[in-house]
């Protein structure tokens, strides 16, 4: 006995060390593996306060380039509208699949391999977990915890990630991923051979996931090349949205979510 | 004594949030990010005692780690370089540290130079090595620890030789 404890006294330091380099590669891990339960919800809590700290007083220096991208969606909307406004007769609306939310991303990151930022709505403004994230001009990530008031996002800067996306003017689906090396260009894979499509075409989210609704702006084909071998397309995609400057997100609210998730059962 | 502590906690505080708050904002030539906060591990008395000092290493990277939602990789970094110290200080001030006699704010340039390089290359090839974890991404992650060394040494000097930290 004695032994053991002249053993721990001598090497204490070492000892120290090892148990709490054990304990930070556990936090390592943990942080890296998806989809799994998280014990963040206090330490989201004082980063999310300071964090909103930080954003009451620097989101003034970017109101310029914020209110043109929310123009821009403006005109955006306001030219579908006028392509489908028919008058009806029937009053009865059609009850939407998603309802949309406002959100303030908070903190931003877009220097790792897997990225993730905190927006200033939680549990209490019913944000939860799975919820999608979308921008003005581009799709932002998908929730992946909710404290009472701060949500973590994981973004699609996520080299792990990978979402369902489509060409707008054709129905060739294909997903869409980030090889981790620029943050304003993300890679469209699975398209086949066969597809038709040239650069500058615009790339839209697919719709076949209950998280994202279908015809998101996600960003436009910058350069491709086709895998003879496999007969696919390798396509970088420019995304619209600069993700190393964000403000305004909508979270995405599915409103029959789980009527869904029972047949997929 | 108790004003010393209270400079300590001060000082840990306001680097952390200067870390996260500004310089996380950072990103010159797309790979360099100045880390800055690593400072008060450099600066803290040579005589203290080694168990505390890995504490004081590992809670200062957890609570960076805690804003960049980064899991442990400050933890660990931080903690490697809180415990390699004392013998990288022996490294670069030689006989002072061994005598007790080391004042680091006060010792030469020269070696002030050697120790900040040894300890900010330690802790940045744990901290990306960490982060990417992969090895098909080795380009990447050198890149990373090159740019970014270079600019948190710039940093550190700045902040020793004109804002007289210590």
């Amino acid at each position: 006995m004695q032994q053991i404890i002249k053993f721990f006294i001598r090497f204490q330091v070492g000892i120290l060390f090892i148990v709490l380099f054990i304990v930070s590669l556990a936090l390592t891990i943990n942080a890296n593996s998806f989809h799994q339960q998280k014990y963040l919800t206090s330490a989201n809590q004082l980063s999310g306060f300071f964090f909103d700290i930080k954003y009451d007083i620097t989101s003034y220096f970017n109101l310029k380039t914020e209110n043109s991208i929310l123009q821009s969606e403006n005109i955006y909307l306001k030219e579908r509208l006028s392509d489908n406004f028919t008058f009806s007769t029937n009053t009865k609306k059609e009850n939407p699949l998603f309802t949309y939310k406002t959100a303030n991303v908070i903190s931003n990151s877009y220097r790792l391999p897997r990225n993730s930022l905190i927006i200033n709505k939680g549990v209490k403004d019913s944000v939860q977990k799975n919820y999608g994230v979308s921008l003005p001009n581009g799709i932002l990530g998908i929730v992946e915890d909710s404290s009472s008031s701060f949500s973590k996002v994981i973004s699609i800067l996520n080299t792990q990630l990978s979402i369902n996306a489509k060409f707008l003017n054709s129905s060739q689906f294909g997903s869409l991923q980030w090889d981790g090396k620029s943050p304003y260009i993300m890679q469209l894979n699975d398209i086949p051979r066969s597809a038709k499509f040239s650069i500058g075409d615009t790339i839209v989210t697919g719709g076949n996931s209950l998280i994202f609704p279908k015809n998101l702006l996600i960003g436009k084909v910058d350069t491709f090349e086709l895998d003879n071998n496999l007969g696919y397309y390798y396509i970088n995609i420019r995304l619209f949205a600069d993700m190393t400057n964000l403000n305004e997100a909508y979270v995405i609210i599915p409103k029959k979510i789980t009527e869904a998730q029972e047949l997929l059962k | 004594m108790v004003k010393k502590y209270f400079l300590y906690i001060l000082k840990f505080v306001a680097l952390v949030l200067l870390q996260v708050l500004i310089l996380d904002n950072v990103l010159l030539f797309g790979y360099a990010n100045p880390y800055i906060y690593i400072l008060f591990i450099l600066f803290l008395p040579t005589t203290i005692n080694r168990s505390k000092l890995l504490l004081i290493g590992f809670i200062l990277g957890l609570f960076v780690d805690m804003f960049n939602n980064t899991g442990g990789v400050h933890a660990a970094s931080t903690l490697v370089i809180s415990f390699l110290r004392p013998f990288i200080l022996r490294m670069s001030f030689g006989l002072s540290y061994d005598y007790n006699t080391l004042n680091i704010p006060r010792a030469d340039i020269k070696s002030k130079v050697v120790y900040f390089t040894l300890i900010i290359l330690i802790h940045h090839t744990f901290l990306f090595g960490l982060e990417y974890f992969s090895l098909d991404q080795i380009d990447v992650i050198i890149k990373n620890i090159a740019f970014s060394f270079l600019l948190t040494e710039i940093f550190i000097l700045i902040f020793v030789k004109l804002l007289n930290y210590k």
